[in-house]
């Protein structure tokens, strides 16, 4: 299925924009083969599938990491390890580390020093910084603002060029900051078990899932889950960050949670469950309420998608506002919006006056299962 | 509206019926118990998914472009954004509401009453100039909260898309009220706006529903004669000519004034003025049930293809007329000046028919045919098959079977009137769920349509269909599914099932590959029905009927090829709309 998605999509890349992006700034970034490409530095972002050199931003991009030389964050590389998808050549660069590329040629030659810097999103996930002797590009990724207990905020790193995600650049979308969206998805888990529901929380792995694990352990709700969400949960504990206790859906809940309430038969857990996860499979056992935990969750379309009962916009992107923001401050010179509604998003940074281009491809959560 | 909008946006948020029903019987009765009968009735309307009552013949004159230019101003943002919002949202509605929230202090404006709704919709319906009803919806929606917004333009468009399947609307309005709902549902068949129903169920009067003329009721309905399972006494039913052009329902008040009520209960009368004139001829008040058919100079019947440039305008020109005449093929009377007759048996009915036409001159455009019974003597199939074929020879597509002691019950479709269509195949009315462009001359184009049934409240596809439509029709249905594509999955769209078509086929098999556990043989498309609401569709009943009769018949055999109804894989409904957003 994911393949078959990603043709569909390089097919409308091709006769996409590439004539727009006349010079392809001081690096000549461009689309290749429905990739984004680093012309001077012969370096794929994130690209689909295995290329000679890439950069993994982080871990939603894991089948890059096949790739002969792939470069990402420890994390990236551990959660990439822990859905088993890396090459031996893959290559950890470390956050105060930095990596030299020979920049091409025809694009004035010289070397160009990548380093990472925090880009919010999920557990790992980088932005890279590209000094050259032009000035400073900064591939931002998927990138969001504030921490969600799994991860950093994202930094705004000072650039001249700079290369954003529009997955949620559209102004209809306006995320709560993490911290509350989550603390609403916990309380309705709370409300649902006292009402002897058994809560479901579909929420995309890594990333959201885990930080709603947290939230509810915190909490000291039992929490059980599936095995997607279980498996980054281990990876996860072991880069350190503390989830607490997640047994597998149908196993005993841990002794603590063995109270009253579940000697009666009560629900004993809240369960996570990966955003793939079908409701109604879910719903099988006993009573049961769903709630779909995602950026996407702010439309009622998505929400009906996935048959759920309650919606919370736990974001793990930046919304239209924060990625206005996010530009701004950067102080770049020239914007390339990629990967989601790019066109009507350069479309808008123009009005604002900043000088930006499109390159239309798709978001990286969309690529599917690999 | 405040109230509304919340009960409205509760029951979309509900998965199961009855809390989608609870949550706007709560609106309904909160309204009820504070405002008066116009703002329940807008209350009413609104959740139905209109502005006017039904049957008004009046038009908002609001379309998605006129729509989409007040939520430019609205928002501030230009054309591009809008529409890109749109199509993310999958509803222009919703997106409004979303970008109408980024404005400061939206969540804290005064909002629109529901006596404003109502004023609105008369003022829209009154303003002739696509200027002056732009700036009434600005107005409008300058009051609005975010959550208003969504539900006024929803209504203003013409569609709540709440997941509310028709009912659940009489559900909530009995269970506000506390009116029995068979009760009700009865009432409804009377009284088919929405609104006028709220207010009759509030003051506990719906035992006095009852037919007004000038106001739609229900269409009592046929059902097909293979899903009749046990026989029919032959003795008991007479026969009809089944005329292949469009249902209507012809009102005449006792002043002159003269109501064509189409399928959907929307008002067709400009399209038809010659009917409409010979109606105006009749000296009193009536409320005819028939079929509008074009016809040759000579007074036979034409294919529907004949009546296709006579539908979807409002006003016929000159050479429309000429080349396409209809008449009115009237088979009931459901009122006179002596007021309703629907509790009349049939023969009554047909008896005051016969003597009202007989009064009309014989070129108007209002006509009855001749009726037969089966001899009495001879087997059952085969004096039916004798009538279908003289049926066919005369150029009608087959026959209705009518009970001739019962009376007219509208919005029923049982026994007492039944359809015979072709000798063995036979052909339904399904939705169109999704579609994909086609090969060669077609690419480009979305020719190729997935159809579905209704399931209980879902829609399952039982088919797919290629042919049958013109190119100029493939235009049109490109341009319409185009808009109402809410998920692109490579080159396949899946749509809002809002297209009904009438297909053709060869037969049914079961089949593992469609949600329905059947797939229809080599379907083709008969026509558009544009007369027919998404609802009014067939079930997965009718086809499974159809299948035990071929297995009756020897036709086809029980067993599954590759899988039974056990073993069906998930249907389109569950494709995912967002990707699985899986690394």
């Amino acid at each position: 299925m994911g393949a078959r998605r990603r043709r569909a999509w390089r097919g409308e890349a091709r006769c996409g924009t590439l004539e727009d992006v006349a010079d392809g700034g001081a690096l000549g970034l461009r689309m290749q083969d429905g990739e984004l490409y680093l012309d001077g530095l012969g370096l794929w972002l994130d690209p689909g599938c295995a290329r000679p050199l890439a950069f993994v931003s982080h871990a939603h991009a894991a089948q890059a990491l096949c790739g002969a030389h792939a470069i990402a964050s420890t994390e990236t590389l551990a959660l990439g390890r822990s859905l088993g998808a890396v090459s031996e050549a893959a290559r950890a660069l470390a956050w105060d580390g930095a990596l030299e590329l020979p920049i091409a040629r025809e694009l004035g030659g010289g070397t160009a020093r990548l380093s990472l810097a925090p880009a919010g999103h999920l557990l790992g996930a980088a932005q890279l910084v590209v000094d050259h002797p032009r000035g400073r590009l900064v591939y931002a990724g998927d990138w969001s603002p504030e921490p969600d207990g799994t991860h950093a905020a994202g930094a705004i790193v000072e650039c001249d060029e700079l290369v954003v995600t529009t997955t949620f650049a559209l102004p209809i979308f306006r995320f709560p900051p993490p911290s509350r969206a989550l603390a609403a998805a916990a309380d309705w888990c709370a409300v649902r078990l006292g009402d002897d529901t058994t809560p479901v929380v579909l929420a995309q792995t890594p990333g959201p899932a885990q930080a709603i694990v947290r939230e509810l352990t915190s909490r000291g709700v039992p929490v059980a889950a599936t095995d997607d969400v279980r498996r980054a949960c281990a990876a996860y504990e072991q880069l350190g960050v503390a989830l607490g206790e997640v047994t597998a859906r149908g196993e005993p809940a841990p002794p603590g949670a063995a109270d009253a309430a579940s000697r009666r038969g009560r629900p004993r857990t809240a369960v996570v469950a990966g955003a793939s996860a079908r409701a109604t499979e879910l719903r099988a056992r006993g009573r049961t309420a769903v709630a779909y935990a995602s950026g996407w969750a702010v439309l009622d379309a998505a929400v009906e998608q996935k048959r759920a009962d309650a919606a919370f916009a736990v974001a793990d992107h930046a919304d239209h506002d924060a990625l206005v923001a996010l530009v701004r401050a950067s102080g770049a010179r020239r914007v390339v919006a990629t990967r989601g509604d790019a066109r009507v998003f350069a479309r808008l940074l123009a009005e604002h006056g900043v000088d930006a281009e499109a390159l239309e491809l798709p978001p990286i959560d969309d690529r599917g299962a690999s | 509206m405040k109230r509304l909008a919340a009960g409205l946006d509760a029951a979309r948020a509900r998965r199961s019926r009855t809390a989608k029903e609870a949550a706007i019987a709560g609106a309904l009765a909160a309204i009820a118990a504070e405002d008066d009968d116009v703002a329940l009735a807008t209350a009413a309307r609104v959740a139905s998914g209109r502005v006017l009552p039904v049957g008004d013949g009046r038009a908002l004159g609001v379309g998605w472009s006129l729509l989409f230019d007040v939520v430019r101003t609205a928002t501030g943002f230009d054309e591009e954004v809008v529409s890109a919002c749109a199509r993310k949202a999958g509803e222009l509605a919703e997106a409004f509401a979303l970008l109408v929230a980024r404005i400061d202090g939206a969540e804290e404006r005064e909002g629109v009453s529901l006596r404003d709704v109502a004023q609105l919709a008369e003022a829209l319906a009154a303003e002739p100039t696509r200027a002056g009803k732009r700036a009434l919806l600005e107005r409008a929606f300058a009051r609005a909260t975010p959550l208003e917004t969504k539900y006024l333009c929803k209504a203003l468009g013409g569609g709540m898309r709440i997941g509310a399947q028709e009912g659940v609307l009489e559900g909530a309005i009995a269970r506000a009220f506390g009116v029995p709902l068979e009760r009700l549902r009865r009432a409804a068949t009377l009284v088919t706006d929405p609104g006028d129903l709220a207010v009759l169920a509030r003051a506990g009067r719906v035992e006095e529903a009852r037919l007004r003329v000038g106001r739609p009721v229900a269409f009592m309905l046929a059902t097909p004669i293979e899903s009749i399972a046990t026989a029919l006494d032959p003795t008991a039913y007479v026969l009809e000519d089944k005329i292949d052009g469009v249902r209507a329902q012809a009102h005449r008040a006792a002043g002159g004034d003269v109501a064509i009520f189409a399928r959907g209960l929307d008002r067709v009368t400009g399209a038809f003025p010659e009917v409409a004139e010979a109606l105006r001829r009749v000296p009193s008040a009536l409320v005819l049930d028939g079929e509008i058919v074009a016809v040759s100079p000579s007074g036979r019947p034409r294919p529907f293809q004949a009546l296709q440039r006579r539908l979807g305008r409002a006003q016929p020109s000159a050479a429309d007329l000429a080349e396409a005449p209809v008449v009115l093929i009237a088979f009931d009377v459901l009122a006179d000046a002596s007021g309703p007759l629907l509790d009349r048996p049939w023969t009554e009915r047909r008896a005051r028919l016969e003597a009202l036409v007989r009064s009309l001159a014989p070129t108007d455009a209002v006509r009855v045919l001749p009726t037969v019974r089966l001899p009495p003597h001879e087997p059952f199939d085969q004096a039916l098959d004798a009538a279908f074929g003289a049926a066919r020879a005369r150029g009608y597509e087959g026959l209705v079977l009518k009970r001739a002691d019962a009376p007219y019950e509208p919005g029923r479709r049982g026994r007492t009137w039944v359809k015979v269509k072709h000798a063995h195949a036979t052909t339904l009315d399904v939705v169109v769920v999704a579609a994909e462009e086609g090969h060669g001359r077609r690419a480009g184009v979305l020719s190729d349509y997935t159809f579905a049934v209704w399931r209980g409240d879902d829609l399952v596809p039982v088919g797919k269909a290629y042919t049958g439509l013109t190119d100029d029709e493939i235009d049109a249905m490109t341009r319409r599914l185009d808009a109402t594509t809410f998920e692109r999955r490579g080159g396949l769209r899946l749509v809002r099932p809002e297209v009904v078509l009438e297909v053709a086929f060869d037969g049914v098999q079961r089949s593992s590959r469609h949600g329905s556990g059947y797939a229809l043989r080599f379907p083709r498309i008969v026509r558009v029905r544009d007369d027919k609401r998404p609802e009014e569709a067939d079930r997965i009943e009718a086809v499974a009927a159809i299948f035990d009769a071929q297995v009756a018949s020897g036709h086809r055999e029980h067993g599954a090829r590759g899988g039974g109804r056990g073993r069906v894989k998930a249907p389109a409904a569950q494709l995912s709309l967002f990707g699985d957003e899986e690394p």
